[in-house]
């Protein structure tokens, strides 16, 4: 360990830098959870309002999420497997809900789900509704998240050796089989990352879900509607709660990353 | 058993050009070439790995060439072995008994017998990636053989290995290959392919140039391109007698003196031309071997001329053009061979 006196100029100027940053990035966090009012909390948190918010969000995060598994695994394994100018073509459009703000993709949303559009039409005849309903704030999640599980896992299948895949097919399994007991273990602690990440993602989105669906109300809705209505100390309660489901998901990402 | 017909396949880098050959039922078929002409995608087409342009692959006189890879019945192990790093070594043993659904006795017992052979059965527990070079290389073979391909192709499997590990694992081929096992065993390495061959194809430029049993490929190459892959003309199958220091080989109705620290038994020793020296007298020098013989067979080659003896087998040398006009020779002529002990290189197999 060297000591403060070891350090050259630039070195303490280095630090300086890096501590003003952690106290810019939890000095935020820290100071709503100190200005909370204990009793206040404890008696608003009883709220059922707050309490709905919050499973609707749990639920369509993981919904979201899950799906995003679903639909997204295949798609990094196509293009991990297909040639580089596909892949070069296809990756880039993974990362426009990267890139889109939050609130504009809220709109395509709305244009495209909606049941005077094509594809909304076409659930709404099955009886799925999108705008202001849990299809729509899952459907918000899954597009602003499943870039996440893309990427993490798209970086982990590039990663396996093709020769081991390829043996595995010599010794008898089929391409489903090779992919289930090769490439997914081979893979589960990236594609793991890539699953809190997106749940992580869809929880706290405000932007998008706000456009498809204010109501039912997911938790950033929640502590927006009661800042804006209600004041600040009302929306400090959902806050809180958002906030420990993040570290939440925070600690069991770090968990996984330890592993390695 | 296996039979490749004008076999094409262009890549970016190379191509196989209508490589054609035959292996038959428990052949130790070696394929010799230098690194990049094709050996490793020719396998992988065999293995169904990659499409085949054109041409044709049957094994057992059922045509394969676009056969699913996995209804093929062939094995194959890369050099660099591709185990799977997330299974144990028993794991890695049982994947294909496991994908083909066998039952778990079977699985356990088949496994125990495999192990065995390959001489693994003390890992049986351990990651891969504990695993030495030598030792994952049995495991990668063991797996492979587990599945009981008709067909066993080998990619390099010694190029990577140890002194030591290498010996062992040469010894395990020759073995698996007495028990019936029919292999294609591709190598640049030409000790590993006199040590191993029943026969031997070369390789050029994405063509099989060649293919014949060992000694007859080394007496006789067929092109510029395999006499100067092989570097050196004689080559001689027998035994080698117990010693210590100069021994002797035995082959047919000559006797060499070699040095070597091989163990005694059969193998053949390989003489490069140009360590053979000619004279019309009997030489007085060091040389510990020294063979009257006549001249069979005179021929020009590329910087030089080859002479061919009859020492009571054919014995190659190669001399300068001119040595060759001061003394003389012609077919027919009686002359000294003489060569060093230490010129002699012996190989077990």
């Amino acid at each position: 360990m060297r000591r403060f006196k070891d350090l050259d100029r630039f070195e303490v100027l280095c630090w300086v830098f890096t501590l003003a940053a952690i106290l810019f990035l939890a000095g935020p966090v820290a100071g709503l959870l100190l200005s909370v009012d204990p009793d206040f909390f404890a008696h608003d948190a009883r709220d059922p309002e707050i309490w709905r918010s919050l499973k609707i969000t749990v639920f369509s995060g993981f919904a979201s999420s899950m799906l995003g598994l679903v639909t997204g695994l295949p798609l990094a394994w196509v293009l991990s497997t297909s040639s580089v100018r596909v892949r070069n073509t296809i990756e880039p459009l993974i990362e426009i809900p990267i890139l889109l703000p939050p609130v504009i993709a809220g709109i395509c949303l709305v244009s495209f789900l909606s049941e005077k559009s094509i594809v909304g039409g076409i659930f709404s005849r099955l009886g799925i509704e999108f705008i202001s309903s849990v299809w729509g704030i899952v459907a918000g999640m899954y597009f602003v998240g499943v870039p996440f599980i893309v990427k993490t896992s798209l970086s982990a299948f590039q990663e396996i050796d093709h020769r081991i895949i390829r043996t595995a097919r010599l010794l008898g399994a089929g391409s489903a089989r090779a992919f289930f007991t090769i490439v997914l273990p081979h893979s589960s602690r990236a594609i793991l990352t890539g699953f809190i990440l997106m749940l992580g993602r869809s929880i706290g989105i405000f932007g998008t879900v706000v456009m498809i669906a204010y109501e039912p109300k997911t938790v950033p809705v929640l502590v927006y509607h009661r800042f804006v209505s209600m004041g600040i100390e009302a929306a400090k309660t959902p806050a809180v709660l958002l906030i420990g489901l993040s570290l939440l998901f925070f600690a069991m990402r770090r968990l996984t990353v330890r592993g390695s | 058993m296996l039979k490749v017909s004008d076999l094409c396949k262009s890549f970016s880098g190379f191509s196989l050009k209508k490589a054609s050959f035959e292996v038959a039922e428990g052949e130790l078929f070696v394929m010799l070439g230098p690194s990049g002409v094709g050996k490793t995608v020719l396998l992988e087409c065999l293995a169904g790995l990659e499409r085949v342009d054109s041409g044709s692959i049957t094994l057992d006189g059922k045509n394969i060439t676009c056969a699913p890879i996995q209804e093929r019945s062939i094995g194959l192990v890369y050099q660099d072995q591709a185990l799977f790093p997330h299974l144990t070594v028993w794991e890695n043993l049982a994947y294909g008994l496991k994908v083909r659904g066998h039952s778990a006795e079977t699985i356990r017992s088949k496994i125990d017998d495999i192990a065995e052979k390959v001489g693994v059965g003390a890992l049986l527990g351990r990651r891969t990636d504990t695993l030495s070079g030598g030792e994952a290389q049995r495991v990668a073979l063991g797996r492979t053989m587990a599945v009981s391909p008709r067909c066993l192709l080998l990619d390099e499997p010694i190029s990577s290995l140890d002194a030591r590990s290498r010996s062992e694992m040469r010894r395990l081929i020759r073995e698996l290959n007495r028990a019936g096992q029919t292999i294609i065993h591709v190598t640049h390495d030409f000790d590993e392919a006199l040590s191993l061959a029943s026969r031997i194809a070369f390789m050029e430029d994405g063509r099989v140039v060649q293919t014949g049993p060992p000694d007859e490929v080394f007496r006789h190459p067929q092109s510029e391109f395999v006499a100067s892959f092989i570097g050196l003309r004689n080559f001689f199958r027998g035994v080698l007698e117990p010693g210590e220091g100069t021994r002797y080989f035995i082959s047919g109705s000559i006797r060499l003196s070699v040095v070597t620290d091989a163990e005694p038994g059969n193998g053949v020793a390989t003489l490069s031309a140009e360590e053979v020296v000619l004279s019309a007298e009997r030489p007085a020098g060091s040389a510990r071997n020294v063979f009257p013989g006549r001249v069979i067979d005179v021929a020009a080659v590329r910087g030089g001329i080859e002479i061919v003896l009859d020492v009571g087998t054919e014995l190659t040398a190669r001399i300068s053009n001119e040595s060759m006009n001061e003394m003389k020779i012609s077919c027919g002529c009686e002359l000294w061979a003489s060569f060093k002990a230490t010129a002699v290189k012996f190989h077990p197999g």
